[in-house]
């Protein structure tokens, strides 16, 4: 990929540029992971702090999988400094869906009720198959992107996200949620 | 859709089973299968209800893990007022 950065842009310019428009997708991928919005602002934050310390050296390449990149190492480095905590998902508060307008009782019922079953087979994934999920489904990365984020190659990403959401069709299906898979 | 339009299109259906359709089908509904026969996979999916149905439960899977995390607006304004922040030198870069 070619990219065009001038020699001469500021880092403000730069962190504009490539930081700023991708906020909306590192809380997103951060929420998911710490399952807690404090902290996924927290790590947010941090990442950003970070970012625009090291965006010099940055050659305008796949910004959102660099920035992610940054965003893993950086909760890894947290987790360092204090006591790993079971991090679960009762910690997570749901939005108001009907409050927000929109949408009827029922089609709340029915949309949360699959929303969680597919978050419960989220948990239950090994972490290699989460990490990917987080990237691809919940970041939005394609998967050259995320390739570029875990440091995997590309084959390994595609089939990793494939069989992750297979593991959740599945436990989808055992819980009667979806029909069984076509013969 | 014109007669010709609808036999194109099972004719174009036929051209790839549904095993053949099973194995690239995610990668097709993550916009990540190019492919010239991806056209096809497209036909088949329009005509075979049970890949239909099958591409309809990934859509569905996809749609949930993303939705799973939706941020409070708060969270996002407060974020980008603390990017813009940081973009006009307003923080320093160690967050002081």
């Amino acid at each position: 990929m070619d990219i065009d950065v001038p020699t001469s842009e500021s880092a403000s310019a730069r962190f504009e540029r490539w930081v700023l428009p991708e906020v909306d997708v590192l809380l997103r991928v951060a929420q998911s992971i710490t399952r807690n919005t404090h902290d996924a602002e927290d790590l947010v934050q941090d990442t950003m702090l970070r970012a625009y310390r090291s965006i010099d050296s940055f050659d305008g390449r796949y910004p959102r999988a660099w920035l992610l990149t940054i965003l893993r190492n950086t909760e890894i480095n947290r987790h360092r400094r204090r006591r790993p905590s079971l991090l679960t998902a009762a910690q997570q508060t749901l939005p108001d869906p009907i409050a927000d307008g929109g949408a009827t009782a029922e089609s709340v019922v029915v949309d949360l009720t699959f929303e969680s079953a597919v978050e419960d087979a989220f948990e239950h994934l090994s972490d290699d198959f989460r990490e990917v999920v987080e990237l691809v489904d919940i970041g939005g990365l394609s998967y050259a992107e995320a390739a570029e984020a875990a440091d995997i190659p590309e084959g390994t990403v595609m089939s990793r996200l494939h069989r992750a959401r297979k593991q959740v069709r599945t436990r989808l299906e055992k819980q009667g949620y979806v029909a069984g898979r076509p013969r | 859709m014109s007669i010709l339009g609808i036999i194109r299109r099972h004719r174009d259906a036929r051209k790839m089973s549904c095993a053949e359709v099973g194995e690239v089908l995610q990668q097709y509904l993550d916009g990540e299968y190019d492919s010239d026969r991806a056209p096809l996979v497209r036909a088949h999916l329009e005509v075979c209800k049970r890949c239909g149905l099958e591409a309809s439960v990934y859509t569905d899977i996809k749609e949930a893990l993303a939705h799973q995390v939706e941020p409070p607006v708060e969270s996002r304004d407060r974020l980008r007022e603390f990017g813009e922040r940081i973009a006009h030198g307003d923080i320093s870069a160690d967050g002081a």
